[in-house]
C-alpha cells in the first residue's frame, strides 16, 4: 500500500514539474550510490567547483546568503546517464527551518549546481508545493531534482528501509541529466545572456573594443596596507571585481584565447578595468605598461588545455609589474587574479616584499634559469595541464612556499567569486585552506 | 672525558654521512614533497647531450653543444638536472655568434647563471623534445627551441618566440622580430 501511494505521489510530481517522462530515471536505473568524502567529492569535480563554504547573492530576500555544506552526508548517483552529487547545506546565519539541498551535475559536458529549498514544517512531508530551486548555475533545473537528501523524520515518499547512513533518506524525485524544462524567468541585471535565476550574470555592458569600461567597487586599490584575508573580504563584496571574474570565467569556458583586466586604481577605493587579451591558441598576453604606471591588479582566464593554477609566466609577469614600478601602493595590496575552465579560481597576493624579489631575481632576471622554474613546476611538482586541479592547487602552494616565493595563494569560489580562503601549507607540508568571515 | 669523544664521533659522523636525497624526477613518489638537499635527476635529459651540427649549401655552419648538469637553486637549497649549451654560428667560416665555453664544473647554481650567462638552458621533456631557452645574441632576445629527437642521431630545432605573458614598455614594440637563426633545421648529433 505504501508502495502504491509513493507511487502515485511520484507520479503527481511529475505531472507538477512538467517534465518529459523520459527525463526521469527510477531506482531501477540508479546503477550505484555511495557516500563519499568531501575530499573524494572535491577529487571527483577537479577539487575545485565546489567549497565547503560559499555565498548566493539575491536569494532568501538577501543581498547575501552563505551556506555551509553539511559534509556527514555526501551522496554519489549514479543512473546510466549521468552522475549527481547531492549533499545537504545550511544558512551560516541560521537554520530557518528549511532543508536545502545542493545538487551537483554534469550536464553536456558542463558541472551544473543547483540549490533546492525544501520548506519543511512540524510533520509535513516533501512535496512539490515545499520545493523550490531557489538557485540554479544554468537555469536548467526547474523542477526536474533528482534526489532529495533529508532527515529520516522527513519525506517518507519511500519505505523507511530507504533511511541511510547517519539518519538521512534518500528520496528520489527525477533526473537533471535530461533536457531540462524549466528555468529562465527573472529579470536579470543585463549583460549576460542567461537571464534566469543565475546570480552570477554579469551585470552591465562590456565594451566591444576592450578598451575600458567597468569600474566601481573597491578592490585592492587604497592605500591602507592589508593581510592576505583582509583583502580576500574585501573582494567579496566588490560587484565589479566579481562581475569581471565571470566574464572571464566566460571567456575560459568558451574561448580559445587568454582574456584579462587590468585594474587601475580609481576614485573612492574603485578600480577602472582595461581588458586585455591574447591571440587565439596562444597561451600569452601581451601588454603594454609604462614604467611606472600604477596597477591594483591583472586578473585573467586560462582556456581549456591550460594550467589550472598560475604559470611560471604569469609569475614573472607579476615580478615585472614589482620590479617596474607598476603595483599600486602598498603592493601588498595588489591582486594577481586567475579563472580557469577547470573550474578553478585563485589569487595571489605579496605577503613578503624581500623574499617575492628574491624569487624573482632567481628565476627572472636570467631568461635561461625561468626554464628552471619550469622544470620546477613539472618535473619537481607535477604542476601539469594533465594532472588534477586538486593536486595541482596543493603542488603549486607547496612550490611558493617551499622556494620562498613571499607570494600567498588564495582559492576563490568558482561559483559566483564570493569568498576567499588562504591555501597554507604547514612545517609537515600539509595543506589546509582556511576562510576568513 | 668518554663522552666528550663520542659526541665528536657522532657529529663527525653525522657530516660525513649527510647525504642529500636522490630523487627519480620521472618516478616520483607519490605526494612527493621537496626537502632541503633533495636532487630531483631527470634522465630524459640524457638523450639531448652531445654535439650537434647543422650545414646548409650556402656556407652556413651551426655546432650545438648540450651538457646535463646539476642546478642548484639556492633560494630553496634544492637541485634538480638541466640542460646548459652553447651555440656558435658561422657564415662562410665567419663566425656570427661565438661558443661560449661552458664551464667544466658538475654543479652549476643559480647565481652562476647571473654573473656568466649560458647561450642555452632548458630542462622541460616533453614528447621526445626538450624545450630550450636560446640567447639570439644578434637580436638581443631569448627564444624558444623545440629540440626533437629523432632517428638515425638526427635531431630536429625549430625556434619560436618566446610564448609568455609579457609586459613591454612603450618603445619596446620595435624590437627585431625574427631570428638569427633558421627557423627550422635538422642537426646531426656527432658525439
Amino acid at each position: 500500500m505504501k508502495r502504491i501511494l509513493s507511487l502515485f505521489l511520484l507520479s503527481w510530481v511529475i505531472m507538477m514539474f512538467s517534465c518529459k517522462e523520459d527525463d526521469f530515471a527510477y531506482d531501477s536505473e540508479i546503477q550505484n550510490k555511495q557516500n563519499i568524502s568531501f575530499e573524494e567529492l572535491q577529487k571527483k569535480l577537479s577539487g575545485s567547483s565546489v567549497s565547503k563554504r560559499f555565498s548566493i547573492p539575491g536569494i532568501m530576500g538577501k543581498d547575501m546568503t552563505d551556506f555551509e555544506i553539511d559534509t556527514a552526508e555526501i551522496v554519489e548517483i549514479n543512473t546510466t546517464s549521468s552522475t549527481t552529487y547531492s549533499m545537504k547545506i545550511v544558512p551560516l546565519d541560521g537554520e530557518d527551518g528549511n532543508l536545502y539541498n545542493l545538487y551537483i551535475y554534469d550536464k553536456n559536458g558542463e558541472i551544473i549546481q543547483d540549490i533546492v529549498k525544501y520548506e519543511l514544517a512540524g510533520e509535513e512531508k516533501i512535496s512539490a508545493e515545499n520545493t523550490e530551486v531557489i538557485y540554479s548555475s544554468k537555469n536548467s533545473a526547474a523542477g526536474c531534482l533528482m534526489l532529495v537528501i533529508a532527515p529520516c523524520e522527513y519525506g517518507y515518499w519511500h519505505d523507511d528501509a530507504h533511511c541511510e547512513g547517519s539518519g538521512w533518506v534518500v528520496v528520489y524525485i527525477g533526473d537533471c541529466g535530461g533536457s531540462g524544462s524549466g528555468g529562465g524567468g527573472g529579470s536579470g541585471d543585463g549583460g549576460g545572456d542567461a537571464g534566469g535565476n543565475d546570480p552570477v550574470t554579469p551585470v552591465g555592458h562590456e565594451p566591444a573594443d576592450g578598451s575600458g569600461g567597468g569600474g566601481g567597487g573597491s578592490g585592492g586599490g587604497g592605500n591602507q596596507e592589508l593581510s592576505p584575508c583582509e583583502l580576500g573580504k574585501k573582494l567579496k563584496t566588490d560587484t565589479a571585481f566579481k562581475n569581471k571574474m565571470q566574464n572571464l570565467k566566460n571567456s575560459a569556458q568558451n574561448d580559445n584565447f587568454e582574456k584579462g583586466f587590468l585594474m587601475e586604481p580609481g576614485v573612492n577605493g574603485s578600480n577602472i578595468y582595461t581588458q586585455v587579451q591574447g591571440s587565439p591558441n596562444d597561451p600569452q598576453i601581451s601588454i603594454e605598461i609604462p614604467l611606472g604606471e600604477e596597477y591594483s591588479g591583472l586578473i585573467h582566464s586560462h582556456y581549456n588545455g591550460l594550467l589550472s593554477v598560475f604559470s611560471a609566466s604569469d609569475l614573472s609577469t607579476m615580478y615585472s609589474m614589482f620590479l617596474n614600478g607598476n603595483m599600486a601602493q602598498p603592493e601588498r595590496n595588489f591582486v594577481m587574479g586567475l579563472v580557469t575552465a577547470d573550474s578553478t579560481t585563485y589569487l595571489v597576493v605579496i605577503e613578503d616584499y624581500t623574499k617575492f624579489d628574491n624569487f624573482g631575481q632567481t628565476f627572472f632576471s636570467v631568461p635561461g634559469v625561468y626554464n628552471g622554474l619550469e622544470t620546477i613546476y613539472a618535473v619537481t611538482y607535477g604542476i601539469t595541464p594533465e594532472n588534477t586541479a586538486s593536486s595541482n592547487e596543493q603542488n603549486f602552494a607547496k612550490l611558493l612556499k617551499h622556494f620562498n616565493s613571499g607570494l600567498k595563494l588564495m582559492k576563490g569560489n568558482y561559483l559566483n567569486f564570493y569568498g576567499w580562503e588562504t591555501v597554507d601549507v604547514d612545517n609537515n607540508n600539509n595543506v589546509t585552506t582556511n576562510y576568513y568571515q | 672525558m668518554k663522552n666528550y669523544k663520542l659526541l665528536i664521533l657522532l657529529l663527525f659522523s653525522c657530516i660525513l654521512f649527510a647525504q642529500e636525497r636522490i630523487i627519480d624526477g620521472n618516478e616520483r613518489p607519490e605526494n612527493y614533497s621537496p626537502q632541503k638537499g633533495d636532487y630531483l635527476t631527470n634522465n630524459l635529459l640524457d638523450d639531448f647531450e652531445g654535439v650537434f651540427i647543422w650545414k646548409n649549401d650556402n656556407g652556413k655552419e651551426i655546432l650545438i653543444t648540450l651538457i646535463k648538469k646539476k642546478f642548484y637553486y639556492e633560494i630553496a637549497d634544492f637541485y634538480t638536472d638541466m640542460l646548459f649549451g652553447s651555440i656558435e654560428y658561422k657564415r662562410n667560416n665567419k663566425i656570427i655568434i661565438q661558443k661560449k665555453v661552458i664551464e667544466s664544473k658538475d654543479k652549476i647554481s643559480t647565481s652562476d647563471t647571473k654573473t656568466s650567462p649560458y647561450q642555452i638552458m632548458g630542462g622541460v621533456v616533453t614528447s621526445q623534445s626538450v624545450e630550450l631557452s636560446i640567447n639570439d645574441e644578434e637580436k638581443n632576445k631569448h627564444i624558444v627551441g623545440i629540440f626533437t629527437k629523432l632517428e638515425n642521431g638526427k635531431y630536429l630545432l625549430k625556434l619560436k618566440e618566446l610564448r609568455d605573458n609579457t609586459i613591454i614598455r612603450p618603445g619596446e614594440r620595435g624590437k627585431e622580430s625574427g631570428f638569427t637563426l633558421p627557423e627550422e633545421m635538422i642537426l646531426i648529433k656527432l658525439k
